[in-house]
């Protein structure tokens, strides 16, 4: 039997040598690991050790700063809309198609059978968001061409049907019926597929409980301060996801309120790891300095900043401490402990303005004009298009509405597309 | 007005049929609705699995010194504010914002600040024609609370004029400042279906002593 004063030691003389061992190691993984992979292990260090720590980043996928985007999975092309069209999808089903101001197209297929609203922070103007009206749930696919974008919708045609005349199986007898509709679907030349794993799109429960977001509410009235208010967020396959939020912030000097969405992009366990922000202003000028303003309205501004450094951490955290957000963001990067005025007309302009100027230089700024045959809401009055009509209303929109443009550190570029 | 809040005023519900979805398993037998919740309740009687920290409709059990009764609001006698729905007296100072949206209506009093941000207020939200029931919203605030680690408290009270009453409070951090903030929620719903949410916020050390909990004591529903 083991003496009394010794049960334990055990034990203790294990987690002594954890100590050590994940020490040493994490010493020498920080000195030879990239950023990204040596912020993880410095949590990790740091929660054995007792240390105050910071939550990991997860180790940042393409999004914020890729320009083009064109990669799905993602919550969609960084870009603000340039035209927008319904496609019928059959069974009376439609669905909403995009074209960004780089090229790709993102298209919202709503899974509840409400009417389709203009994705949120892909508006041509945030006064234009009318997410909360829409359809609570949408799927969401991204493309990279217009041939792209025909594919997935012959796919959720084909998808349509089939689940209307042979279900989705789940039972034996289920699957082969299933599986007997896909060989007659493809006999008939409907091969198309639907993607699989696309990013799910819900919106936040403001429409339905107003009383449940009264403190919300009560936040966001007037000019006393900024408000902010849930839209939803996107989730995807891989466990990533996108939280949307819009907010309405009083500038001051002279610079009218601004109304902006704000896009927080998190890894599989909720870390931080990218901020956009679309926002309707004229034109963002950046001083030599690299310091960025916004004035007016007129085109739509996409910024986006991946959170991959504790400088881009402390941007990123200063932005959301200005606006109010309420809800727990945990950063990757250590964030210094500053103290901070609490959301305030007066703090938010300047913290919105040191977001930009980190963009400039570590992230992405795009802007999308306004033209005469821009995207609007009409897109989604008007005529609904077959998909084979697709390609030439394309082109034709391409006709009337500039394209997008990137921001290339020193002037405005043509925003080519990813096709 | 806010441009946030405008936005709102769009806001249109819209009824969607669950109809197909791409990626999604259709199940081949439809069960009645009273089917599908006498399953789910016996499921969750069996398993057991009512735990705190998942809240039902109904409020926790009230404790037995209530934080919050109605008052005549004699100390208050400064400003009474006469809305179309209900009234409530204020401190004169405070500072009122408004908002008509689409099934809501917002209104805000707020002690003035000029030089800093929004510290201490009360705001009253009226949903005319709710679609989910005062309780079920309750419930929701409650969840999406505990979900963001707030410790939360939810009693039921009596309150004039009122079919159902719930006082919904928490306390959260201001970010970056160190300070935390006390907010309490009333929400009080009338005969006709009406929800009345009246808020009430302002720094934690001083609640007691703001005079917010003596404000939402003078609140009363328009019979």
């Amino acid at each position: 039997m083991t003496p009394r004063r010794e049960a334990g030691l055990g034990s203790l003389e294990y987690i002594g040598l954890a100590l050590v061992a994940s020490t040493v190691i994490g010493g020498i993984a920080i000195a030879v690991a990239p950023d990204p992979i040596a912020a993880t292990v410095r949590y990790a260090v740091c929660t054995i050790t007792g240390g105050d720590c910071v939550a990991p980043l997860g180790v940042p996928k393409a999004n914020a700063d890729e320009p083009p985007a064109c990669s799905p999975g993602m919550s969609g092309p960084l870009g603000a809309t340039r035209s927008a069209f319904q496609v019928s999808i059959g069974s009376g089903r439609t669905a909403l198609v995009e074209q960004t101001g780089g090229g790709a197209f993102r298209i919202v297929a709503p899974l509840d059978g409400a009417p389709l609203a203009s994705w949120p922070a892909a508006s041509a103007a945030t006064s234009r968001i009318d997410a909360l009206a829409g359809a609570r749930r949408s799927a969401l696919y991204t493309a990279g061409s217009v041939q792209e974008a025909s594919d997935v919708l012959g796919g959720l045609g084909r998808q349509g049907v089939h689940d209307r005349y042979f279900g989705t199986g789940g039972s034996p007898v289920a699957d082969v019926w299933s599986d007997a509709g896909d060989g007659l679907l493809d006999g008939l030349g409907m091969s198309q597929r639907t993607p699989s794993q696309p990013s799910t799109f819900t919106a936040a429960d403001l429409a339905d409980q107003p009383s449940s977001y009264a403190y919300d509410l009560a936040l966001s009235l007037g000019d006393a301060g900024p408000g902010i208010l849930p839209l939803g967020s996107a989730h995807r396959e891989d466990g990533s996801w996108t939280q949307y939020l819009t907010a309405s912030v009083p500038l001051g000097d002279g610079r009218a309120a601004e109304q902006f969405v704000v896009e927080l992009e998190r890894d599989h366990k909720g870390y931080l790891t990218g901020v956009r922000t679309t926002s309707a202003v004229e034109r963002l000028t950046v001083a030599p300095d690299g310091r960025v303003d916004a004035v007016g309205q007129g085109a739509t501004h996409v910024v986006g900043l991946r959170v991959s450094t504790a400088a881009d951490a402390q941007v990123a955290s200063d932005l959301l401490a200005s606006l109010g957000v309420q809800q727990p963001i945990a950063y990757a990067a250590p964030v210094a402990p500053r103290v901070t005025t609490p959301a305030s007309a007066a703090t938010v302009g300047p913290a919105l303005d040191a977001f930009r100027t980190a963009a400039v230089t570590a992230g992405t700024v795009t802007r999308q004009p306004y033209s005469p045959g821009h995207a609007s809401p009409a897109a989604l009055t008007g005529p609904v298009l077959e998909p084979d009509a697709l390609a030439a209303a394309v082109t034709d929109a391409s006709k009337s509405t500039a394209s997008g443009e990137l921001w290339n550190g020193t002037a405005w570029q043509p925003w080519s597309g990813c096709a | 007005m806010g441009a946030v809040v405008g936005l709102l005023v769009r806001i249109r519900r819209r009824r969607g049929r669950f109809g197909t979805l791409p990626g999604m398993a259709t199940p081949l037998v439809e069960l009645a609705p009273a089917v599908r919740y006498a399953a789910l309740a016996g499921l969750l009687l069996l398993s057991g699995c009512a735990t705190p920290t998942t809240p039902g409709t109904l409020p926790t059990p009230a404790p037995s010194e209530a934080r919050l009764t109605p008052s005549d609001g004699t100390s208050l006698r400064d400003r009474t504010i006469q809305h179309p729905l209900f009234t409530m007296q204020v401190p004169a100072p405070y500072e009122e914002e408004r908002g008509d949206l689409d099934r809501v209506t917002v209104a805000r009093w707020s002690r003035p600040n000029p030089d800093g941000p929004l510290e201490v207020a009360v705001a009253v939200v009226v949903e005319s024609s709710p679609t989910q029931p005062l309780a079920d919203q309750a419930a929701a605030l409650e969840l999406r609370l505990r979900e963001e680690h707030h410790e939360v408290e939810r009693i039921g009270l009596a309150w004039p004029d009122a079919a159902q009453a719930q006082l919904i409070s928490w306390r959260e951090g201001v970010r970056g400042t160190g300070t935390f903030r006390e907010v309490w929620q009333l929400m009080a719903q009338r005969a006709d279906g009406t929800i009345y949410s009246v808020v009430a916020f302002g720094p934690f050390d001083t609640f007691d002593s703001s005079g917010l909990p003596e404000v939402l004591a003078t609140f009363r529903i328009r019979p």
